[in-house]
């Protein structure tokens, strides 16, 4: 037994607001009046009215239908492209998101990703289409061990620019990962690289993601590396997050930042040149130190 | 409503019958839905919740079915039934005889004018409620289609309009522009654009509920969570 109170009488029914806060359309009875609050049970309930289609509505839609059939699909809307987002397992594909985060362009850059990818999901919703694609990722056996996504932004229009809005597509991310990593029961690295405007202008080769393309330029900036990466497309994408997270941490090491602040604070030269003469030699220790495959190859 | 078997029913009687109120308390309330529905049927009428002498009179039938019912006469809820319906049609009879010989009395039936003036102003309320659905093409008979068939998504729902409602910055755009903000929403409350784009008629009818409905409005639509 629940109640409600009536907010409209119609001819054949009647509307009330569920104490629960949802509306319900039941039956009428004696000596209704709006305002009043009733007790209803199942019985009472309406089953939806079927609306009647007015000719000129019918006809209107069948005129599409031809329309469509004659001369192809309508071009879809007129959404606003807002950003680009970049996913990279092995797999490796590019969505284009509107500016109601829907995904109106996808561009998928390697064989794998082509195989996976279906049309159909141009126009769903970001959220919808990232869980389904990744569905069809972990069906296709490409999440195995611990593996590592990489996730690259790129906006479309500088003005578009904004931190609520991308802190809220890494969230869909994050979260749909999340899902993902519960339903594949593995644990799963993400990394997201936020590509600026000169950075995705400078990408010379189309067939790299927006993200890959910009783990490279930060890798490449990253002075422990000397001269350019050996990047290979076939480069799984586990091995590169990782080399870019050890680059990135030997870099922000304790004792660069100590160096740092000792400039800015005006030390003698005689106190910075013993601080270089002390980084050299424990570079040089580091230097020794072989990677797990037994290779120095981190100064080529 | 709590179904029980009929040797449990017949060992509660057996307790209410001894005295024991505690006991007749619970079952009145186990089958208030009863009362209620058999009162709704015999009078073709709903029950109101606020002001109903035939569902007074229901529960004093019932009360008193409960004092002389006997296993043997079947089972209590057949029984009740027959008790119900024949105090109330009493009822029926003795009003209709009262207001043929003085019908001045029956004025003293009507609501007093406490509950007509708090009826008005329900009613004012929907009506100012009508109104402001309708600048955003939304009629009261499209939301039962709307509202979400999970109560879970409704409280979620609930608790999503009632930050809006909180949010000055976007119920200004809203209240300007007569749309629902949904990019902005989904940015600050942290919200997916599929719940606002499926839901979107069921949350504007309660953000606009809450925001210009009056108390009774409000007290249906309020988030017991915040």
């Amino acid at each position: 037994m629940r109640q409600a109170m009536v907010v409209a009488i119609k001819k054949q029914h009647m509307v009330a607001l569920d104490r629960e806060g949802g509306f319900v359309r039941l039956r009428l009875k004696n000596g209704l009046a709006e305002g009043q609050t009733i007790y209803y049970d199942k019985e009472d309930y309406v089953k939806t009215p079927r609306k009647s289609v007015p000719l000129l509505t019918a006809v209107a839609a069948l005129l599409v239908v031809m329309g469509m059939t004659l001369w192809g699909p309508l071009p879809y809307s007129q959404a606003k492209p807002l950003m680009l987002v970049s996913m990279d397992i092995n797999p490796s594909i590019e969505f284009r998101l509107d500016d109601e985060f829907c995904v109106y362009e996808s561009s998928p850059l390697n064989q794998e990703a082509k195989n996976l990818w279906q049309e159909k999901w141009i126009g769903e919703p970001y959220e919808d289409v990232l869980t389904a694609y990744l569905e069809v990722v972990r069906a296709n056996g490409y999440i195995q061990e611990e593996p590592m996504i990489l996730f690259g932004y790129a906006w479309i229009n500088e003005k578009d620019e904004s931190l609520e809005t991308m802190s809220y597509v890494k969230g869909i991310n994050n979260e749909v990962m999340l899902a993902l990593q519960d339903k594949a029961q593995r644990n799963i690295g993400i990394e997201h690289i936020e590509v600026d405007r000169s950075e995705f202008l400078s990408r010379s080769d189309e067939s790299i993601s927006v993200g890959k393309w910009g783990l490279l330029v930060r890798m490449d900036a990253l002075e422990q590396t000397s001269g350019p990466i050996d990047y290979h497309p076939s480069t799984d994408i586990s091995t590169l997050i990782k080399r870019y997270r050890e680059e990135k941490e030997e870099t922000l090491a304790p004792e660069k930042n100590t160096e740092i602040e000792r400039m800015w604070k005006g030390q003698s030269d005689k106190m910075m040149q013993q601080q270089d003469r002390n980084d050299e030699s424990s570079k040089s220790e580091t230097m020794q130190l072989p990677d797990a495959a037994g290779n120095n190859n981190r100064h080529k | 409503m709590v179904y029980h078997s009929k040797d449990d029913i017949n060992d509660r009687m057996k307790k209410i019958q001894a005295g024991d109120d505690r006991e007749r308390e619970i079952l009145l309330e186990d089958y208030f839905p009863f009362v209620v529905s058999e009162v709704s049927k015999m009078t073709h009428a709903y029950v109101r919740t606020d002001d109903s002498e035939a569902l007074s009179v229901g529960l004093e039938a019932f009360n008193h079915a409960l004092d002389t019912y006997q296993p043997k006469q079947g089972t209590l809820i057949g029984f009740a039934k027959v008790v119900i319906r024949n105090r109330l049609i009493d009822e029926y009879r003795k009003k209709n005889k009262t207001m043929s010989v003085i019908s001045l009395d029956a004025l003293k039936d009507l609501p007093v004018n406490d509950d007509l003036e708090r009826t008005a102003l329900i009613r004012l309320e929907i009506d100012q409620y009508r109104k402001e659905l309708k600048r955003y093409n939304i009629d009261f008979d499209d939301l039962p289609e709307q509202t979400p068939k999970h109560a879970d998504v409704v409280k979620r729902l609930k608790i999503l309009a009632s930050n809006i409602s909180a949010d000055k910055d976007i119920m200004q755009e809203m209240l300007q522009t007569g749309k629902l903000p949904s990019r902005k929403i989904a940015l600050k409350m942290n919200v997916s654009n599929k719940i606002l784009r499926n839901h979107r008629e069921f949350l504007i009818a309660l953000i606009i509920g809450l925001e210009s409905g009056g108390e009774t409005l409000r007290h249906y639509m309020e988030s017991e969570e915040k």
